[in-house]
């Protein structure tokens, strides 16, 4: 922190995507990038995971806070405009398996020019396309349910993903 | 993700704790006792 006063009183609330984890204590947020497990009750602390060295196996600890301004770390969320071209990865364009939301950043907000990396973070409110997860043999109800220990809204989305994005955007 | 370049980093503390609390489970209700039974007069 900087020791000064706080620049807003009211966390930053950004949009991103997350992986679907099956945990032992049910199904959990991960990031889509990193390997990180987003525990219920808890607010994810963001640290600097970037490897310097990529022949090195295992992560060496960062030498600078997160997010920092010359590296790529932090927590990461973006506007809802960009989310369709994370939940379509891949060769093929049919969404991914996972969890979309809205996210709430705070501590160190670094504003992007289209999105922001956070010290911290939260989730707001998550929507379950039912489709891709019904495809990947998922049962869509059930992932709601260990969603919810977060203790935010859970939404199943039967609509296609392109239409619903505009109207979520519209009701947020 | 790509999100751009940074622009400026803002400070945030938020007044109320962002993070949901968890909802305390219910109290389950003590068992009502049974109502007394009345002894015949001997």
């Amino acid at each position: 922190m900087s020791g000064g006063p706080p620049d807003y009183a009211e966390p930053f609330v950004g949009w991103r995507v997350w992986l679907l984890s099956r945990e032992p204590e049910g199904f959990r947020l991960k990031s889509l990038v990193h390997k990180v497990i987003w525990e219920p009750g808890r607010p994810l602390q963001a640290s600097c995971l970037r490897r310097r060295s990529y022949l090195s196996w295992i992560r060496e600890p960062a030498q600078h806070d997160a997010p920092d301004e010359a590296c790529e770390c932090g927590v990461y969320a973006t506007r809802v405009g960009m989310l369709s071209e994370y939940l379509c990865l891949g060769p093929i364009d049919r969404p991914l398996a996972c969890a979309f939301g809205r996210v709430m950043l705070w501590g160190q907000v670094l504003e992007c020019e289209r999105g922001w990396r956070a010290s911290v973070a939260y989730p707001r409110h998550i929507y379950l396309p039912s489709e891709p997860l019904l495809r990947h043999g998922h049962a869509p109800e059930q992932i709601g349910l260990d969603l919810a220990d977060y203790g935010v809204p859970v939404e199943l989305l039967e609509q296609d993903l392109r239409s619903a994005l505009p109207e979520l955007a519209e009701a947020a | 993700m790509n999100i751009g370049k940074p622009k400026r980093t803002h400070v945030v503390e938020p007044v109320e704790d962002p993070v949901p609390r968890k909802e305390p489970r219910a109290p389950e209700q003590p068992p009502v006792p049974a109502e007394p039974v009345a002894v015949p007069a001997k």
